[in-house]
C-alpha cells in the first residue's frame, strides 16, 4: 500500500511538472502499472521496462530516497513557497489579492508545459503543489495563503485524497481538512472560494480505482457545506464533464490534469465567483461587499440584485420583546415561509431558554440542579457554557445567576421595590455564577452545595436566539436579511441590494434625537443596554433594570452601552458587561477582545461622559459639534 | 429480555392507564380504585427525574424536524447516546450531528440501521405512511422502539405493530407525549375524581395562521419536503394535529370511537396540495359521548387547546396549562326546618346565555415540564428498567384508528361506523 501510494504521488508530480516523464523500470512503478503481473517468470529486478544501465538505475534509485526524504523532513512542502511568500509584498491599498491553493491542478495553471495562463494582470498568486492532499495544504495554509493577506483564497483539493497519496482517507477526514482550511480562511477575514472537484473516471497511475462517484459525492458535500457556510462555491466539474462522466474532449491531457482548453474553461467560471466575492467585476454597479453566498441548489438566482427580488418585513412577540425580520425574497410566500421558520425558531429557543415558562428547559435545570446534576441537550449546555465564560471573564459583572436578585428586586413580571440591606445579604448563597457547576463530558449543570440558585437568560438569550435564526436563515440561503429582538440586539446578514451594510444610528443618550454613530452593519451584530426601558422610580430616584451583582444594587450613573460583535450573543453579553464594569475595567477587557467595538455613555458624575472601545469612528467627537461617522461594519 | 415478572407489572399499569381501565374516568366511580392509583404511582415512576446514567444506544430512522427535537429530548436523559442515523436526504446527517455535537453514523436505508446489534432502542420519526415499514422493520429486528405519532396509516398496520411489537415482547411507545404532562395528568385526575361531573363532551381545537408549508430549495424535493401536503404519505389535518387530540378524548372517555363523520376543503392554499388545509370531526363514542375536532390554518385565534365538559363544570387543556370552570350551582335539596327569612334587594343576573368571560381556577402544579422532554425520559426508563409505557401500542392504536376512521368518513362524505380494532 505504502508503496502505492509514493508511486501515486510522483505521478501526479511528474505528470503536472512535465519535467519527468512516466516513471519506467523499478519495482515501483510496474507494480502500480501492473505490468508486473504479466512478467510472473522474470525475477523482481527484470521487468517489462528496458534494461538500463545499472548507474542509472541507482541514480534513479536515490533520486526517489532523496525526494522520500525530503518528504519526511518537510511533509507539507513549506520549502517550495516559502521564499516566493516571503519576498511577496503586503497587497497594495484596494489591491484584492487572491490565493490559489491546491494540488497539481491548480500547480499546473499557467506552469510546466501545458501552455495555459494564469489570470494575466491579476493580483492572483498560484500556490498549488502538484500531489499535495488536503492534511498537507491544512499544514502550510497559514504560511502560503494567511501570511500573504489575500481578499479571497480559491480552494482547489481532494483528488488527491481519493487517490491516497499520502495515505488511505475516508470522505470525512476530508471534508474536516477542508473544513479547518474553512475556519482558517474565515478567522483572518478571508473569503473562501471552495471548488468542485474536476472529473476523473480513474487514475493512469493507480487503474483499479474508480473515483468517480467519489469526486461527485466529494463536490456534492462541497456546495452544501459552501452554502451552509456562507462560502462561495465553484462548479468547474458541470463546465468540464462531458455526456460519459470524464473531460470533455479535448479538455485534458489523460482525463485528469486539463490541458490549455480546460484551463480556459474553467479560468471565466472562477473569475466570475471571484468578482462577485470581491465586487472585483468589470460589469458594474456591484457594491463591493455584495453577494458573497453563491445561488443556491435549484435556485436559478445568482445574485441578490437579481430582478425581482422584494424586501419583506414581519414582526412577533417572543422573549417579553418584539421580534422583527427583514429580508430579500424573490415572492411573498418565500418569505413568508422563511419568516415563519424564524419566528419558530425564536419560539424553539423561547422554549428552551424563558424562565417564565415553567415547560423551559432551563426552569427545568434551576428546579433540579439543586438536589444533583441534570443533564441536557447539548445546544442548552453551549449556552450556559458561553453565559458561565463571559460570568467569568467580567469578574462577575455579568452574572448567569441573577434570577433570585431580580426577583428580590421585584423586577419579575415589571415591578419594582427597594429591598433591605439585610435581604440582600441573605441572597449571597443564592446569587453567584461560582456557585453553578458545568460539566462538559455528561454536559449537566449543578448548584454547589445545593443552593436554591436560579439561572436567567437575560443579558444573552436575546442574543442566542438571535444567532440561532441568523444562522437558520443562512441555511435557507437568504443572503441580504435583519433580525431585530426588540432593537436591543441587531443582526445583519449581508447586506441590502447595492448597499455597504444595514443602517444602524446608535442614539447619543445625553441628546434626544442625536446620531452618535451611524453603523453600517454586515454580517455582525448590535447590541444595547440602557435604563430608559426598563426602571422604576421610588421617592424620586430612578432604578435601573441592569444590575451590577456584584453590589447587587443597580448599576448607577450609566446611560447606554453599545457593542458590536460578530455573534450576537457576545454582543448582547458585552453591551451588559462593559454597562456594568467600570471604565477602566471595561478598557482592559476590551483590549482583549479587538473584535468586538463598544462605545459607553455615562452622567458626568458617572466617569468619562463618552468612552469608545475598539470603536471604528470618533463616536465620542459628536459631543464636541462634528457630526457622527460611517463606518462599516463586516 | 423482559423477564415475567416485570413484564406483568408493566401490563397491568398499562391496562389501567390506556385501555379499558378508564372507564373509571366517566365519573361513574366516586371513589377511586386502589389498582388506578397503583397505575398512576407507576407511571408518575415512569416519568420522574432521574439520575440514572447507565448508557443507552439508540438509533433514529429520519432524523427531520421532529426527529432532531426528540433528539434533543433524548439527549436531556444521562447516559443517552445517538449513535446512527437512516434518512434518504442527506443534509440531515450534518443537521443531526449539529444537534448531538458529535458524529452520528449514518446509513441511507434504515434496514442497515436495523441491522446494528449495538442498539438499545431505534426512534422512527418519519413520514406517517413509512411507520409501519420502519417500526415493524426495527421491532423485527428485536428493537425497542419509539415511535412518532400518528401509529400507522391504515389501522390494519397498526394492529400489526401491535401484534409484533406484544409477540416479540419489545417495548414500544407511541409519540402520544401529552400522556405525559403533569398538568394534564393532574387535570384529569381531578377530572377522574368527579370535579366536573360526568364528562360528555371533549371539544378540541388546533387552528393556525400559516400555509404549513416548508421552504424547499429544490423544486425535486417538494413531497420529500412538504410530505404533510400529499396523500401518499399523510393523512392531512386529522393526523397530525389531530391525532394527540383524539387520543386525548379516547384517555378522558376511557373507551375507543365507535363511529366518525368528517369534512373538510381547501379554501385558502389552492397551491397544488392534496391534502385539506381545514377539517373538522365529529367522533362518537360509547353512551351518546362525543369529541369534536376542527383545524384551520388561516387564522389562529383558537391556538392549540381542548375544552372537557361535564355537568358541573369545564376543563380546558392547552400546551402549557390547565384551568378549571365551573357550572352555576344547581337545585340541590336542603333540611326543612325552621324558617329563617331573606333580605330584599334589588339585584338580578344579567348574564343570561352570555358566555363566561371570566378567569378560571389554574390547575397548579410545580414540575411543568416540556411534555416531549417528559415522555423521552419515561421511554429511556422503560427501556432501563424493561417496563410497559404509559403511551404504549394499545394507545398507538386508539388514536391511529381514529385518525384512519375519521379520514376515511371524510372521503366517503357520510358517517361510518368503526368496528373494534384487533388487539384491543
Amino acid at each position: 500500500m505504502k508503496l502505492l501510494l509514493v508511486v501515486g504521488l510522483a505521478t501526479m508530480m511528474s505528470a503536472v511538472g512535465g519535467a519527468q516523464t512516466t516513471p519506467t523500470g523499478g519495482a515501483q512503478s510496474s507494480a502500480v502499472g501492473g505490468a508486473q503481473t504479466s512478467t510472473a517468470s522474470g525475477s523482481q529486478t527484470s521487468s517489462t521496462a528496458p534494461v538500463a544501465d545499472p548507474a542509472a538505475d541507482l541514480a534513479k534509485a536515490q533520486g526517489q530516497i532523496q525526494r522520500m526524504k525530503s518528504q519526511l523532513a518537510d511533509w507539507p512542502n513549506l520549502h517550495r513557497y516559502r521564499d516566493e511568500d516571503a519576498a511577496l509584498a503586503p497587497p497594495a491599498p484596494g489591491e484584492k489579492r487572491v490565493v490559489f491553493m491546491g494540488d497539481s491542478l491548480t500547480d499546473g495553471w499557467g506552469r510546466g508545459n501545458n501552455g495555459s495562463v494564469f489570470f494575466p494582470g491579476k493580483p492572483y498568486v498560484n500556490r498549488g503543489i502538484s500531489g499535495q492532499t488536503t492534511p498537507q495544504m491544512v499544514l502550510r495554509f497559514q504560511q502560503d495563503v494567511v501570511a500573504l493577506h489575500p481578499a479571497a483564497v480559491v480552494l482547489l483539493a481532494g483528488t488527491n485524497d481519493v487517490a491516497g497519496n499520502t495515505g488511505p482517507m475516508t470522505p470525512a477526514m476530508i471534508e474536516d481538512n477542508i473544513k479547518s482550511m474553512a475556519e482558517l480562511a474565515q478567522a483572518n477575514g478571508i473569503k473562501m472560494i471552495l471548488c468542485s472537484e474536476l472529473p476523473a473516471l480513474m487514475y493512469p497511475w493507480s487503474p483499479a480505482m474508480k473515483p468517480a462517484p467519489i469526486l461527485l459525492e466529494l463536490s456534492a458535500w462541497e456546495k452544501e457545506y459552501a452554502a451552509a457556510h456562507g462560502l462561495a462555491y465553484v462548479d468547474y466539474y458541470s463546465a468540464l464533464v462531458g455526456p460519459d462522466g470524464a473531460f470533455k474532449p479535448g479538455l485534458s491531457k489523460e482525463g485528469v490534469h486539463p490541458t490549455a482548453a480546460g484551463y480556459a474553461v474553467m479560468g471565466p467560471v472562477v473569475e466570475k465567483v471571484i468578482d462577485q466575492v470581491l465586487g472585483t467585476g468589470t460589469d458594474g454597479g456591484t457594491a463591493p461587499h455584495d453577494m458573497h453566498v453563491p445561488a443556491l441548489p435549484g435556485t436559478p438566482r445568482t445574485s441578490v440584485e437579481a430582478p425581482g427580488l422584494g424586501r419583506f418585513h414581519r414582526t412577533h412577540t417572543a422573549m417579553g420583546t418584539e421580534f422583527a425580520v427583514d429580508l430579500y425574497a424573490s415572492d411573498a410566500a418565500t418569505a413568508d415561509r422563511l419568516m415563519e421558520l424564524a419566528f419558530d425558531e425564536v419560539d424553539r429557543v423561547d422554549d428552551l431558554l424563558s424562565n417564565y415558562k415553567a415547560t423551559s428547559e432551563l426552569s427545568r435545570i434551576n428546579r433540579e440542579a439543586r438536589t444533583g446534576a441534570v443533564t441536557t441537550d447539548p445546544e442548552t449546555f453551549r449556552f450556559l457554557e458561553r453565559a458561565a465564560y463571559w460570568s467569568e471573564r467580567s469578574g462577575g459583572a455579568f452574572d448567569m445567576s441573577v434570577g433570585p436578585l431580580l426577583r428580590t428586586w421585584g423586577f419579575f413580571f415589571h415591578g419594582g421595590r427597594v429591598p433591605s440591606d439585610a435581604e440582600l445579604s441573605g441572597l449571597r448563597t443564592t446569587v453567584g455564577w461560582g456557585g453553578v457547576r458545568l460539566d462538559a463530558p455528561t454536559r449537566s449543570v449543578s448548584f454547589a452545595g445545593g443552593r436554591a440558585m436560579e439561572l436567567d437568560p437575560g443579558s444573552i438569550g436575546k442574543g442566542f436566539a438571535v444567532d440561532s435564526v441568523a444562522r437558520l436563515l443562512r441555511e435557507q440561503g437568504v443572503r441580504a436579511g435583519f433580525i431585530s429582538a426588540g432593537g436591543s440586539t441587531l443582526y445583519a446578514i449581508g447586506t441590502p441590494p447595492g448597499e455597504t451594510g444595514w443602517r444602524v444610528d446608535v442614539p447619543d443618550p445625553a441628546r434626544r434625537g442625536a446620531v452618535a454613530s451611524r453603523v453600517m452593519l454586515k454580517d455582525s451584530s448590535l447590541s444595547t443596554g440602557a435604563c430608559t426601558e426598563k426602571f422604576f422610580i421610588k421617592d424620586g430616584h430612578v432604578y435601573c433594570h441592569i444590575f451590577d451583582p456584584r453590589t447587587m444594587r443597580p448599576v448607577e450613573g450609566v446611560l447606554q452601552s453599545t457593542v458590536i460583535d460578530p455573534s450576537a450573543t457576545d454582543s448582547d453579553a458585552l453591551s451588559t458587561v462593559v454597562f456594568v464594569l467600570g471604565a477602566k475595567a471595561s478598557e482592559s477587557l476590551m483590549k482583549s477582545v479587538p473584535e468586538a467595538e463598544a462605545v459607553v455613555f455615562r452622567k458626568a458624575e458617572a466617569g468619562p461622559v463618552c468612552l469608545a472601545m475598539n470603536w471604528r469612528d470618533d463616536v465620542c467627537a459628536v459631543g464636541r459639534g462634528r457630526s457622527g461617522g460611517e463606518a462599516i461594519r463586516d | 429480555m423482559i423477564d415475567r415478572r416485570m413484564f406483568l407489572q408493566g401490563a397491568s399499569a398499562a391496562a389501567a392507564l390506556s385501555g379499558e381501565a378508564l372507564g373509571a374516568m366517566t365519573g361513574l366511580g366516586s371513589g377511586v380504585a386502589p389498582a388506578a392509583d397503583e397505575a398512576e404511582a407507576a407511571a408518575a415512576k415512569q416519568i420522574a427525574m432521574s439520575r440514572q446514567s447507565t448508557p443507552v444506544r439508540l438509533g433514529i430512522i429520519g432524523p427531520g424536524s421532529r426527529g432532531k427535537e426528540l433528539v434533543r429530548n433524548f439527549l436531556r436523559v444521562p447516559g443517552v447516546k445517538i449513535v446512527a442515523a437512516a434518512d434518504v436526504y442527506k443534509p440531515r446527517f450534518a443537521e443531526l450531528n449539529q444537534v448531538c455535537g458529535y458524529g452520528v453514523d449514518a446509513v441511507a436505508d434504515y434496514r442497515a440501521l436495523c441491522d446494528r446489534k449495538d442498539l438499545d432502542a431505534i426512534v422512527v420519526a418519519t413520514p406517517l405512511g413509512l411507520h409501519a415499514e420502519h417500526v415493524l422493520a426495527a421491532l423485527r429486528s428485536g428493537h425497542n422502539v419509539y415511535g412518532e405519532k400518528t401509529m400507522a396509516y391504515t389501522v390494519k398496520d397498526a394492529e400489526e405493530i401491535v401484534r409484533v411489537a406484544e409477540d416479540g415482547k419489545r417495548i414500544f411507545q407511541v409519540g402520544h407525549q401529552y400522556r405525559y404532562s403533569p398538568w394534564i395528568r393532574a387535570a384529569l385526575a381531578r377530572v377522574k375524581a368527579g370535579e366536573i361531573g360526568t364528562v360528555t363532551h371533549v371539544e378540541a381545537y388546533w387552528h393556525r395562521n400559516n400555509d404549513w408549508r416548508r421552504p424547499v430549495q429544490d423544486a425535486s424535493l417538494e413531497r420529500l419536503i412538504n410530505w404533510r401536503l400529499y396523500h401518499e404519505w399523510s393523512l392531512g389535518l386529522i393526523a397530525e394535529l389531530g391525532s394527540h387530540h383524539m387520543d386525548l378524548a379516547n384517555w378522558v372517555f376511557g373507551a375507543r370511537p365507535v363511529s366518525a363523520l368528517a369534512s373538510g376543503s381547501i379554501c385558502r392554499y389552492h397551491d397544488g396540495r392534496e391534502t385539506d388545509d381545514n377539517v373538522q370531526v365529529v367522533l362518537g363514542y360509547p353512551e351518546g359521548r362525543r369529541f369534536t375536532f376542527s383545524s384551520v390554518t388561516d387564522n389562529a385565534k383558537a391556538g392549540d387547546q381542548l375544552w372537557l365538559y361535564g355537568e358541573k363544570g369545564s376543563l380546558n387543556l392547552t400546551l402549557q396549562d390547565a384551568t378549571f370552570f365551573y357550572e352555576p350551582h344547581r337545585m340541590v335539596r336542603v333540611k326543612a326546618g325552621v324558617q329563617k327569612g331573606v333580605t330584599t334587594s334589588a339585584s338580578y343576573n344579567p348574564a343570561g346565555e352570555m358566555p363566561y368571560r371570566g378567569p378560571g381556577k389554574p390547575v397548579e402544579i410545580s414540575t411543568g415540564e416540556d411534555p416531549t422532554t417528559a415522555a423521552t425520559r419515561a421511554f429511556i426508563y422503560c427501556v432501563r428498567n424493561e417496563v410497559r409505557p404509559i403511551s404504549d401500542v394499545h394507545v398507538g392504536l386508539g388514536s391511529a384508528s381514529a385518525v384512519v376512521n375519521a379520514n376515511k368518513a371524510r372521503y366517503e362524505k357520510k358517517e361510518i361506523e368503526i368496528a373494534a380494532p384487533a388487539g384491543m
